[in-house]
């Protein structure tokens, strides 16, 4: 797959900011995003199925979520696992975006553990809903490739 | 006085070098020496960097991105940071063959424990039994070491596997979550103690709880993992700074030894040096050389200079390292909480598990996780990136790990050879290594008991998260060239004087013949000074 134009790369940047932390990107992630596209190849390439993966991920934030649930069990090395960890380590390195994962107020333990259920049975709904279209087509298109594969 | 010729700037180098320059020596130290980058910030604390920097990310991830840890199979739940990266750049050429072991190699001044976690941990009368000397005669080097570099802990109960030595400052300030471990032994102590055999207490670490000469106390900036913007945390090439403030020091940097010439009476004469970018050797003459290259690079150049000067491609037994195993767990206690990163960030908690013998004490270090990048651990999480983001959000201060180490022997077989024939130019160093029988079960058991006493301290450990680390992961190398009451080929004397090579000291683990369950640095740190105290 050829390099995407910068304009998609930052609509897929606000995209995958979006769906990570709730708010869109500042030009200065913005920057560092593209940038790592730019000085390295470990977030392009791969098989047919990673840039439609990629591509269906980038429409907004909940096909990101859905693209993101499948990938985290059946393409976890894909292409577009590696463009939102790109993303994550961004975030958690800059300000204000790290305050995402910094800042959160004390949480009973129950409640917390109730959060986790219910966010676990829709990830679970998530995954069973999507695999059902993703999952053939990842069979029909030769799966997710590595990186230099 | 006889010139010395000291190879290697790491902490056996250092400290050697240190000792016989006050006794009035000429001391030329050769040495890769990749020198550390500025220091960004020095007071800023780990969010200060965040908030503040121009580019952060170019500092927390690299200039290339390089810190960011991407999904793969077997990868480690953190990277070397990319302000540290530095310690692990090669010269040119350099190459290695290994089978079942991952080495690791520091070309920087200070060695490679400019990335070392601090942890000093003397060795005990029973740890030091197969070494030519007591505990009695290496005590006061312990001490000197610790005025020198600045160690701090506590008498406590681990204090009957690594004794109290002179010098040891005040422990730090404790973070919440390890003062909560703390003061949870204290109410299961006799359960922890009588049941498992297991005691938990302060470590030691090398870095100031009060000011020392012109390095200031630890200010709690977070960002050991980082690089100690400060010098309150120790590492060698403070001590290489402190070398060249002397005239009869003379360092001799972007060279790298390959071996040493001796004359008829196989007496050092000359060290052979050439630029670590490539070019023409040369010669350095030397009336003494100490080798403190760290145990492999040691041993490769022993073993080129056997094989320069008689032909002889030699087979040295006995490398030892500590096997790591890693344990995440989670304190129930502090889950949901909010966590503080303007604390120290390595390990202030220690357990020591007895064993069958005094020799095969299994120590571990505790680290409660702070300010390590979480991307890492986050993409290893079994579901979407926003639900692990929210998982580890509300986990980051119930998290720990637990480096569970265990001790070695020398074994034959576990070798270093050269290969001279694929680049008789630079012969490789070929390392060769296999786990002790039975390794299975010691591990099993380790992990056993401290899984317990995590389960008595108010903690679980997440099943399927326990991490063997490869052998070579600790960069605790020794026992290829051992100290021997005895003269024999390829040993070294009380005084680490090769019994093969006249005048030629070997000052670090290579000559260390046993290697107990513990960080050896600062037992690395001592027996340099031993050496140039009896010998010098």
């Amino acid at each position: 797959m050829s390099p995407a134009e910068p304009g998609a790369r930052g609509r897929e940047c606000e995209v995958f900011c979006c769906y990570l932390i709730g708010r869109a990107p500042d030009a200065y992630v913005l920057a560092k995003y593209a940038e790592a596209h730019r000085l390295t190849t470990d977030y392009s390439g791969g098989s047919r199925f990673d840039g439609l993966l990629v591509g269906f991920a980038a429409w907004g934030s909940f096909s990101a979520c859905l693209a993101d649930s499948y990938a985290s069990l059946f393409a976890r090395q894909g292409i577009l696992r590696r463009k939102l960890v790109l993303l994550l380590a961004i975030l958690e390195s800059c300000s204000p975006a790290h305050g995402f994962l910094d800042a959160i107020e004390p949480t009973p333990v129950f409640f917390l553990a109730l959060q986790l259920l219910g966010r676990g049975i829709l990830f679970g709904i998530r995954v069973l809903a999507v695999s059902l279209v993703l999952l053939p087509l990842q069979l029909a298109l030769g799966g997710s490739a590595p990186r230099g594969e | 006085m006889d010139r010395i010729v000291v190879v290697g700037s790491g902490p056996s180098g250092v400290h050697f070098a240190l000792s016989v320059l006050r006794k009035g020596y000429d001391v030329t130290m050769v040495d890769v020496g990749f020198p550390k980058p500025a220091v960004v910030a020095p007071d800023a604390t780990f969010r200060g960097l965040k908030e503040n920097l121009d580019d952060p990310v170019r500092y927390f991830l690299g200039e290339k991105f390089e810190g960011v840890v991407l999904p793969q199979p077997g990868r480690e739940y953190y990277g070397i940071p990319p302000s540290k990266s530095y310690v692990f750049r090669t010269p040119a050429g350099f190459d290695n063959v290994t089978r079942g072991f991952a080495p690791l190699f520091g070309f920087a001044q200070g060695g490679i424990a400019e990335v070392w976690t601090g942890g000093c941990y003397p060795f005990n009368a029973d740890e030091l039994s197969d070494f030519p000397f007591s505990y009695a005669e290496l005590a006061p080097c312990y001490g000197e070491v610790a005025r020198r570099i600045g160690v701090c802990g506590a008498a406590d109960d681990l204090a009957r596997h690594f004794p109290v030595h002179d010098n040891l400052l005040e422990p730090l300030e404790l973070d919440r979550h390890s003062a909560l471990l703390l003061a949870r032994y204290e109410q299961k102590r006799a359960v922890i103690q009588g049941q498992w055999k297991c005691s938990v207490g302060r470590t030691r670490v090398a870095v100031l709880s009060r000011d020392l000469g012109s390095r200031k106390k630890c200010t709690y900036l977070g960002r050991c993992l980082w690089g100690c913007p400060t010098g309150a945390f120790y590492t060698p090439s403070l001590t290489l700074a402190e070398c060249r403030e002397f005239p009869n020091f003379h360092y001799v940097t972007g060279v790298r030894a390959s071996h040493v010439r001796m004359d008829a009476n196989r007496r050092v004469s000359h060290v052979v040096v050439a630029p670590a970018d490539g070019g023409n050797p040369e010669e350095i003459p030397a009336e003494r050389v100490a080798l403190a290259a760290g145990a492999l690079s040691s041993s490769q150049i022993y073993l080129e200079s056997m094989y320069r000067n008689t032909g002889e491609v030699l087979k040295l037994d006995g490398l030892m390292d500590n096997r790591q195993i890693l344990v995440p767990f989670v304190n129930l206690s502090l889950i949901g909480q909010p966590y503080h990163p303007e604390s120290y960030q390595y390990h202030q908690v220690g357990m020591g598990i007895e064993q069958g013998t005094p020799k095969e004490y299994v120590h571990a270090q505790v680290t409660t996780l702070k300010t390590a990048m979480l991307h890492p651990i986050i993409q290893n999480l079994p579901c979407d990136a926003r639900l692990a983001s929210f998982v580890v959000r509300h986990f980051h201060a119930a998290l720990g790990i637990v480096n569970i180490n265990l001790h070695d022997k020398r074994r034959a077989g576990n070798s270093v050879t050269l290969d001279v024939k694929t680049a008789p130019g630079r012969p490789r160093l070929v390392i060769e290594y296999s786990p002790a029988p039975g390794e299975a079960e010691v591990i099993r058991r380790a992990v056993k008991t401290v899984r317990k006493t995590l389960g008595a301290l108010g903690c679980i450990v997440p099943p399927g998260m326990t991490h063997v680390r490869p052998m070579g992961a600790s960069v605790h190398y020794a026992g290829m060239l051992p100290m021997s009451r005895t003269e024999g080929e390829h040993t070294v004397s009380e005084t680490c004087e090769s019994h093969t090579v006249k005048n030629l000291y070997l000052v670090d683990g290579a000559t260390f013949p046993f290697l107990p369950a513990k960080n050896i640095t600062f037992t690395l740190m001592a027996n340099a000074v031993r050496v140039a105290d009896a010998a010098f």
